[in-house]
């Protein structure tokens, strides 16, 4: 049997972003599924059941913020490590994001990918 | 002085700007990267241009989202107390790339057990990256670099000084200006937007504390910040 892969949900509007953080996750062997708004993340995340979820912040329908307070408002939820990935970097945008349960908070234009996949492996080796 | 609507529309495009910059920063540095198959030296000469260029006008965007907040007055600052001494040191290892491609060397000094001051960590890193950075862009080659943090009357006082190409007289005047760079930075042929000592100069008056600088042409430069000691340390009472 081959061996499960760790299951990554990413919430993100833009395609040229998803696609990319996709790719370069399934390089790192990981499982990637994509929601494009925040409704449809909910969704994703409860019958999908992630093991990780990045989340993009300014998202259609549903606000990052409002998408992450629900998952961790959430029994079944609320463990699920959420490491938000946005171009939002003002510091009461990242304190929001910390206060409402994000593992850790990532600015896109700062971060490299390989810094991003770095943070992935950070945040599950934690959970485990 | 600019309209808010103008300064509205500048902030919402910078913003904007960022996620097709952040989707070409990642592609470049995929195939940088090498997963995707091997690169000859020129084609990784000219992705490197790419990704640096990529970078300055990251750079660039992030400097007019600030100034933008700036002009709204809306700079919104998250102070905390905190010490200088880790960032210091934090930015001086973070910079060792670029001090080791001008071969300048870097030595810092920070007096022990320093009380901490109320300010904004991460703007407080950005203006430490901005002061260290130019000291080593501006002297060229096989600078010396001496970063300093110490107590006096109240304020920690840090102090980066140079050897370089010094401020003349007539610029020493306009160096806190918006866009401002000097006639021999260009000539040098460095990079920069002429935003970051404003931008520093908003960041520390409205932290509370003061910046200034000693210069002389083609002797070097001393950038300073203090800021008012807020708790006092415990090892000292």
């Amino acid at each position: 049997m081959p061996k499960k892969l760790t299951k990554i949900l990413i919430v993100e509007d833009d395609h040229y972003m998803r696609k990319i953080y996709s790719n370069k996750l399934r390089r790192a062997r990981f499982e990637v599924i994509e929601a494009i708004q925040g409704e449809e993340g909910w969704h994703k995340i409860l019958y999908e059941q992630p093991d990780l979820i990045i989340l993009d912040l300014i998202l259609p329908m549903k606000s990052g913020f409002q998408l992450l307070s629900d998952i961790k408002g959430n029994d079944k939820t609320k463990k699920i490590p959420v490491i938000i990935l946005t171009n939002l970097s003002q510091g009461p945008d990242i304190q929001k994001g910390k206060d409402l349960g994000a593992d850790d908070y990532l600015v896109k234009t700062d971060i490299s990918l390989t810094e991003v996949v770095d943070k992935v492996k950070m945040v599950l080796a934690k959970q485990r | 002085m600019f309209s808010t609507k103008l300064i509205q529309s500048v902030s919402l495009i910078s913003h904007r700007l960022r996620t097709p910059l952040s989707v070409i920063k990642g592609a470049i540095e995929t195939i940088l990267s090498q997963e995707l198959g091997p690169l000859n030296a020129e084609q990784n000469d000219y992705l490197n241009d790419a990704l640096k260029n990529t970078q300055r006008l990251i750079e660039l965007i992030n400097s007019l989202l600030e100034i933008s907040a700036i002009e709204e007055g809306g700079l919104r600052l998250t102070p905390k107390d905190i010490d200088l001494g880790p960032i210091v040191n934090k930015v001086a290892r973070e910079l060792l790339p670029l001090t080791k491609a001008s071969n300048s060397q870097i030595k810092i000094e920070i007096e022990e057990s320093l009380p901490q001051v109320n300010a904004d960590p991460d703007k407080m890193t950005e203006i430490i990256i901005n002061l260290i950075s130019n000291a080593i862009k501006y002297t060229l080659n096989k600078g010396i670099i001496k970063i300093s943090l110490k107590q006096q009357n109240g304020e920690i006082i840090f102090a980066c000084q140079d050897n370089g190409m010094g401020i003349t007289t007539e610029e020493q005047t306009k160096i806190f200006q918006k866009y401002f760079r000097g006639d021999r930075v260009i000539t040098a042929e460095t990079e920069g937007s002429g935003l970051g000592l404003y931008i520093a100069k908003e960041i520390i008056d409205r932290s509370g504390g003061r910046i200034w600088f000693n210069s002389e042409p083609d002797k070097g430069t001393t950038f300073y910040f203090a800021l008012p000691i807020t708790t006092t340390n415990k090892k000292q009472l």
